[in-house]
């Protein structure tokens, strides 16, 4: 693995200069400049304003964890003035996360976006050049936090795509890496095979009281997501139950012990296998886990999904072989022949981890090539 | 390069008889990679031998066979793990799905005279008939 080693002492395995709205009053000025500046990253913020107190907490949460992420150099805040996340506040919540390089801009202030734009983009011109002094410096694998996520799941996920990533998982966690387990509705069904896997009571009941909160907040709407799991075009597909469609996915993970559960975006302090609280949807799931530290992701997918993250690179693979023709812009590694050539579990998800460190090093994702930048934050209430 | 172009031939070849997955050596089914026909041999890998079973029925692509006979109430393991419980008595090589296989712990029925016992997440719901 090549890094970037950071002021606060956490390693990188890219070196962007994030430009960062607080809301979505601030999202277009900062995409502006975020166009004029090559080699600098943008979060399109839909949020960040009439949130209720615990969207709020979850949002400033989020993206703080996203100007933390290692594979940041630096940060400029653009806030318009008057929404609920404040720059100052959100400034303030970053400044407790890391010692990294922070400019803030507040948009009336500045007097206008075009005078805003032009003073990020000279910010954002001196921060890159200082970011490319940042030396690529040998390191060793354990340093690497790998979230796993699947999404436009299909029959190959769960019987191929799903064992590769877990197969990898599980060498990550041997070389004294981490994995992040994510997407807690997926998990519902899966609570006595997990619970098997806490290293204690504590990360047990943490884990058990996660997943009946995340299902309490359903039933509190009127939905049973256990009565519309599987879906009709699972069992067509050939799953029969909640537990078979849920360990599928939480294959991914590999068979490591659970070490941590951590909440939606918040910091990741143990090593090896952890959970976190996400949701279902991929892309907020993604930036929960950027938000903690993550430094690449790896998704699993069936139909094909061409999602890409800003924040991290995002190596996608398919064990669906039409999938993986049909979808070569999108798709980074191909492991049908599990299915079609009968090859074995452990040889393809040898081989992914061996994509994995070359990503590492800097080799880049089909997303990464695409520039793509998808962003969604988890919430819980509706606008306010 | 030409060695590579063997060794995916051979694969391919072997291929040919293997159309069911099994995922973990515990597991009392195996997934088909392909749809089978009542008494064709279904080969799969286990701990990279080649083993066989004949399908006892038409199974779907992607759907499960069994590769040991299951009893009634017995449980099912899939990925090393109970994916569920038998409702019926399964041959090996019969179709593993909804008619014969139930969620373990997350929905019990229990038919008694007054009516049905549905248990949905520990919660008791009767059912008259």
């Amino acid at each position: 693995m090549r890094g970037y080693i950071r002021p606060d002492g956490k390693v990188g395995i890219r070196n962007h200069v994030l430009i960062l709205p607080c809301s979505l009053c601030a999202s277009e000025t900062a995409r502006f400049a975020a166009q004029n500046v090559k080699g600098t990253v943008y979060v399109a913020n839909q949020g960040g304003c009439s949130l209720s107190r615990r969207d709020l907490q979850i949002t400033l949460e989020t993206l703080s964890g996203l100007a933390a992420n290692p594979n940041i150099y630096g940060t400029i805040l653009v806030g318009n003035g008057c929404e609920v996340v404040q720059a100052s506040l959100l400034a303030d919540k970053i400044r407790q996360k890391t010692c990294k390089p922070l400019e803030v801009l507040v948009i009336r202030e500045e007097g206008g976006s075009v005078r805003t734009a032009a003073r990020i983009t000279e910010l954002a011109e001196k921060m890159r050049a200082k970011a490319d002094q940042v030396p690529a410096v040998e390191t060793s694998m354990d340093r690497l936090i790998l979230g796993t996520e699947c999404g436009g799941s299909d029959p190959t996920s769960g019987l191929a795509a799903n064992p590769v990533v877990g197969v990898c998982s599980d060498l990550l966690v041997k070389r004294g890496g981490t994995v992040i387990l994510s997407e807690t509705p997926e998990l519902i069904g899966t609570e006595e095979i997990l619970s098997k896997r806490c290293k204690n009571e504590q990360v047990k009941e943490r884990l058990l009281s996660m997943i009946k909160a995340y299902e309490q907040d359903f039933i509190l709407v009127g939905e049973n997501p256990r009565s519309g799991n599987p879906t009709p075009g699972n069992i067509a597909g050939g799953i029969t139950t909640l537990e078979e469609k849920s360990l599928g996915c939480i294959h991914k993970a590999g068979s490591s012990v659970i070490q941590e559960v951590v909440e939606y975006g918040s910091p990741i302090n143990e090593r090896g296998l952890v959970v976190m609280d996400t949701p279902g949807q991929d892309i907020a799931s993604i930036v929960g886990m950027a938000a903690a530290g993550a430094q690449m992701v790896v998704f699993t997918t069936g139909h094909g999904t061409p999602t890409g993250s800003g924040i991290v690179p995002v190596v996608k693979l398919t064990a669906n072989e039409e999938t993986a023709v049909l979808m070569k812009d999108n798709i980074d590694f191909d492991c049908s022949r599990v299915l079609t050539e009968g090859s074995s579990l452990e040889a393809a998800g040898g081989e992914l981890f061996e994509l994995i460190e070359r990503v590492a090093c800097g080799q880049e994702t089909k997303a990464e090539e695409l520039g793509f930048q998808d962003v969604s934050l988890a919430r819980y209430c509706n606008f306010a | 390069m030409k060695g590579t172009e063997n060794s995916a031939r051979r694969n391919r070849e072997r291929h040919m008889k293997v159309k069911g997955i099994l995922i973990d050596p515990a597991d009392h089914v195996v997934t088909l990679s392909a749809a089978v026909k009542a008494g064709e041999k279904v080969s799969y890998l286990k701990a990279d031998k080649i083993c066989c079973q004949t399908a006892a029925e038409d199974i779907p692509k992607y759907h499960k066979m069994a590769i040991i006979h299951i009893d009634k109430g017995q449980r099912i393991m899939k990925y090393g793990e109970q994916i569920g419980t038998a409702t019926k008595e399964i041959t090996a090589g019969g179709w593993v799905h909804i008619h014969n296989l139930q969620s373990a712990g997350l929905v019990s029925e229990k038919v008694t005279e007054a009516g049905t016992d549905r248990t949905i997440c520990g919660e008791t719901k009767k059912e008259r008939l």
